[in-house]
């Protein structure tokens, strides 16, 4: 019983309740550096993927933080960090874009998924088959682009993906198989 | 599924643009900023909510104590409403009766009938009320005052 008392007491609670929150001046505050850097390098990465702009990205990511800092008693409710931040990130982008181009131009835009793509995200490989790749994957549909980018550069879980998209889990599953099967065609057999 | 993993690992040897130098104070600065500049702050927040739940208390307590209230005088009538509410309400209902057609005069006597049936139900309690206090000051003992 004594032992047992011991080793509770000498659990180190310092890591306990340290999460994207700290407790300063009475008030239950998000930790903003500690979510960007978790996030913000990946959320940087996405918007431009989604944008196509290094410039835009970094506007709308300072939008979506603005909007992060401000949702003080929505964060409480936050199952799953990741997928929030980026579906707030794909909002956030969706409504620069039509602020920009005009609610109709704005919108078919986000359907299309032109604005942005691998190119833009990623430095041209020098390797001729990667360079293939990166070619073929930026002719996928926007939304098997999309899935593919999540999953394989976030890691996301199909669930995950889900919620960021708004989409089912067995739809992000089926749409990252077409859109990987139409890259295994594209790299094995055309270059 | 080999295959796909192939792609994969293919697809993850690509290397992301580097993000511009100073990207993170810049973001943060303006995040700090917005949570300054918050129209609600956690305070006013928190005050709200109170004065929220106390209308909402109070708007859900008024019936309560209303019904609370008309058991109370219905408890001091014994039970009766009050013949002055009544002759009222005969008085309102002779009125709108008069408006749908009945001529003056008649209205008048509806009325004069009608305050005639109340002044008979009052003598009526009142006849009640004597009634059963018959007896009451048999043993009474009067003091003289003188």
């Amino acid at each position: 019983m004594q032992g047992t008392a011991v080793n509770i007491r000498q659990i180190d609670k310092s890591s306990l309740g340290k999460g994207l929150y700290h407790r300063r001046e009475k008030r239950r505050l998000l930790k903003l550096e500690e979510l960007y850097d978790r996030y913000g390098e990946s959320l940087y990465r996405y918007l431009v993927f989604r944008l196509g702009s290094a410039e835009d990205a970094e506007d709308v990511l300072q939008e979506a933080f603005c909007r992060f800092a401000r949702y003080t008693v929505r964060w409480k409710l936050v199952r799953d960090p990741r997928s929030f931040v980026l579906r707030v990130a794909r909002n956030e982008a969706n409504r620069f874009l039509r602020r920009k181009l005009g609610r109709r131009e704005g919108e078919k835009m986000i359907l299309s998924g032109m604005a942005g793509g691998f190119v833009e995200t990623f430095v041209a490989p020098e390797e001729p088959l990667l360079a293939l790749l990166l070619r073929r994957s930026e002719e996928l549909p926007a939304e098997q682009k999309e899935i593919v980018f999540l999953k394989v550069f976030d890691g996301l879980t199909f669930k995950e993906i889900g919620s960021v998209c708004g989409v089912s889990a067995n739809t992000a599953a089926s749409r990252y198989r077409y859109g990987i099967e139409k890259l295994r065609d594209a790299v094995g057999g055309k270059p | 599924m080999d295959d796909l993993n192939d792609i994969e690992r293919d697809l993850r040897r690509l290397v992301p643009r580097p993000a511009p130098p100073g990207l993170g104070e810049r973001v943060l600065d303006s995040a700090l900023g917005a949570r300054k500049n918050t129209a609600l702050t956690s305070r006013m927040r928190i005050v709200a909510v109170v004065c929220m739940v106390l209308i909402v208390a109070l708007l859900g307590l008024d019936p309560l104590i209303g019904r609370h209230e008309s058991a109370r005088l219905a408890a001091l009538l014994d039970g009766r409403p009050s013949g002055g509410a009544q002759g009222a309400e005969a008085f309102d209902l002779a009125e709108s009766l008069g408006g749908q057609g009945y001529e003056g005069n008649g209205m008048a006597k509806l009325q004069a009938r009608i305050a005639n049936a109340v002044r008979k139900e009052r003598q009526r309690h009142f006849g009640e009320a004597l009634r059963g206090l018959r007896g009451w000051s048999v043993h009474e003992i009067y003091e003289d005052l003188n």
